[in-house]
């Protein structure tokens, strides 16, 4: 199992698409930059409104996305080239490759999502400058915040992951996921109460401010939350794996 | 070791193989021909566990390839050169199918030499010709020293050099006791290169014989050239034998000699004839009296044969 993770950590380094959009991962913190100095900018003349806080909110949406585009990567170009019937013939058990690609973007998405996390709070704070109305690491709140972003990005490379192995395709697997990402808030708006907000706390971007416990962040608490989370993991690579598994390469 | 047990596969309403049953025996090169869509490649795959048979089994080494504890060092295949990722360096491809089987980086090395790409080994897969991806394909299928190697059209886009050394490497792998199934569509290279010969069309088994033994049955004419094509012809009639004229060929080397000589030599015609032995035709012209000068058995070709009997 070990020999198949160092086969796809090779695979993941040598393809050049994985670059691309852990290079845009940067207009995260580009995005927070913006929002952050028009902030800075109210305050400046209307005194204080909005607070930037750590600055992870505004770009939130962006990231998942992302990170779920480079779990998308990992295996449809395999499929789309049919290079996974060579990957195949290699391997002693199909779930096997599957798994080695999970545990290969889980982790690059969490080490990335984490710093990409930092860059973005440490951008929103350089913006705001000492104006009150950043946050700080000293804060508990605002580092269990930062702190928590590498799983969401973790947890959003996994279900990429996922959608591209069962739709073997890499544009169907790109609109799934987007899909998939704003399915909850655009239920959101057609449920009664309370269904509503517990639609809209399922969004990877709300789980994590959950997961840290950002107050109003939605509707569970951070143990809900992790659950819901491992749930986005675990229906990911079981649905993955029976299609790996049942399907002819 | 090989072996194919009342193979089935069937997609949707389409049979694409149906009952088919052969062994592919080591120590020797196996052809593997068939028309486009006659389920080579089919059987290919299900052999390599990436189709799941609908009934039969097919088996490396004795078992499926899914229970083969270490399927690299059993088994290197081919299946389509052109099924890389193009962003990759040759190197890194390996690099990455040699992780997953455990095997040494020294050996990803020696296999790019053996292919003859180590020095376009950290270019990328994209730039490659097509016979370079061929070279790739093979090195990936050898990489790990396999005892069975399964190569579909693995001649397509060499060079004849290329093809030359495919032909060498392929004898030698066989002649170390490995099993070698090969597939190509080039009937002359196949003749060349196989020992055995595995036929099949519309996903049945056609042929499963010798080389050697095939071509014999499909045994062709044999040309007689005499300067007494007429009387020859009347004593082969009577031995038996079935007699055509040849079309009169072009043949500058007699006109030229024609054209030397004062005295040209008795015009020559060329007799086909079938139904007798190259030795027996060879007696009743002596017996006659008529003077041959050329007694030559026309083997059918593979490609001949091959039409022939997947008609």
């Amino acid at each position: 199992m070990i020999n198949v993770v160092a086969s796809e950590w090779l695979k993941l380094r040598s393809l050049r698409s994985a670059f691309y959009v852990l290079a845009s991962t940067l207009s995260a913190m580009a995005l927070t930059g913006f929002a952050a100095f028009s902030i800075s900018r109210y305050f400046d003349t209307n005194g204080p409104g909005e607070p930037v806080g750590t600055g992870l909110s505004f770009s939130a949406d962006i990231t998942p996305v992302l990170f779920g585009m480079l779990g998308v990567l990992a295996i449809s170009g395999e499929y789309s080239t049919g290079m996974i019937r060579l990957t195949l013939t290699t391997i002693r058990r199909r779930w096997h490759l599957l798994l080695a690609k999970a545990v290969v973007v889980a982790a690059v998405a969490a080490i990335a999502g984490q710093a990409v996390a930092f860059g973005t709070y440490f951008t929103a704070q350089a913006v705001v400058g000492g104006r009150p109305i950043g946050a700080s690491l000293s804060e508990r709140a605002a580092l269990t915040e930062v702190l928590a972003a590498g799983a969401g990005s973790a947890v959003a490379a996994i279900a990429g992951l996922g959608l591209a192995t069962i739709l073997r395709s890499t544009p169907g697997a790109l609109i799934a996921l987007v899909a998939l990402l704003l399915a909850p808030t655009l239920i959101e708006r057609f449920l009664p109460a309370p269904w509503n907000d517990w639609a809209g706390s399922l969004t990877i971007p709300a789980l994590t401010r959950q997961l840290a416990g950002v107050p109003d962040s939605g509707a569970f608490g951070p143990s809900l939350t992790t659950i819901i989370l491992t749930g986005y993991v675990m229906i990911s690579l079981l649905a993955a794996a029976q299609a790996i598994t049942r399907r002819d390469a | 070791m090989i072996e194919v047990v009342d193979l089935t596969k069937v997609y949707g309403s389409t049979r694409a193989v149906s009952g088919l049953t052969f062994d592919v025996k080591p120590g020797q090169v196996t052809g593997f021909l068939g028309h486009n869509g006659s389920g080579k490649s089919t059987t290919m795959r299900m052999i390599l566990g990436l189709h799941a048979p609908t009934s039969g089994k097919a088996l490396i080494n004795g078992v499926r390839k899914q229970d083969l504890r270490d399927p690299m060092r059993e088994v290197g295949a081919m299946l389509d050169a052109a099924e890389v990722q193009g962003g990759r360096s040759a190197f890194d491809h390996l690099q990455a199918l040699a992780y997953a089987g455990g095997i040494s980086r020294r050996r990803v090395v020696q296999a790019l030499e053996e292919v003859g790409l180590a020095g376009a080994a950290r270019k990328r897969i994209a730039e490659f010709s097509q016979g370079m991806r061929q070279r790739l394909g093979i090195a990936a299928a050898l990489l790990s020293d396999p005892g069975v190697i399964i190569l579909d059209e693995p001649v397509n886009g060499l060079d004849p050099e290329g093809i030359r050394w495919l032909r060498k490497l392929l004898r030698s792998l066989a002649a170390e006791g490995r099993t070698v199934l090969l597939s190509s569509h080039l009937m002359t290279e196949m003749s060349l290169t196989a020992d055995r010969l595995i036929i099949i069309g519309r996903g049945k088994l056609i042929e499963d014989t010798p080389m050697a033994d095939l071509l014999a049955r499909f045994q062709g004419d044999v040309l007689v050239r005499s300067p007494h094509a007429a009387r020859l012809a009347r004593v082969l009639e009577a031995a038996g034998a079935t007699v055509r004229r040849a079309p009169r060929t072009a043949e500058p080397a007699t006109s030229r000699a024609a054209m030397l000589s004062p005295h040209p030599p008795p015009a020559e015609e060329e007799l086909l004839v079938t139904g007798l032995s190259v030795a027996a035709i060879g007696d009743a012209a002596l017996a006659s009296g008529c003077a041959v000068h050329e007694l030559a058995p026309s083997r059918a070709s593979l490609e001949e044969v091959f039409m022939e009997i997947t008609q």
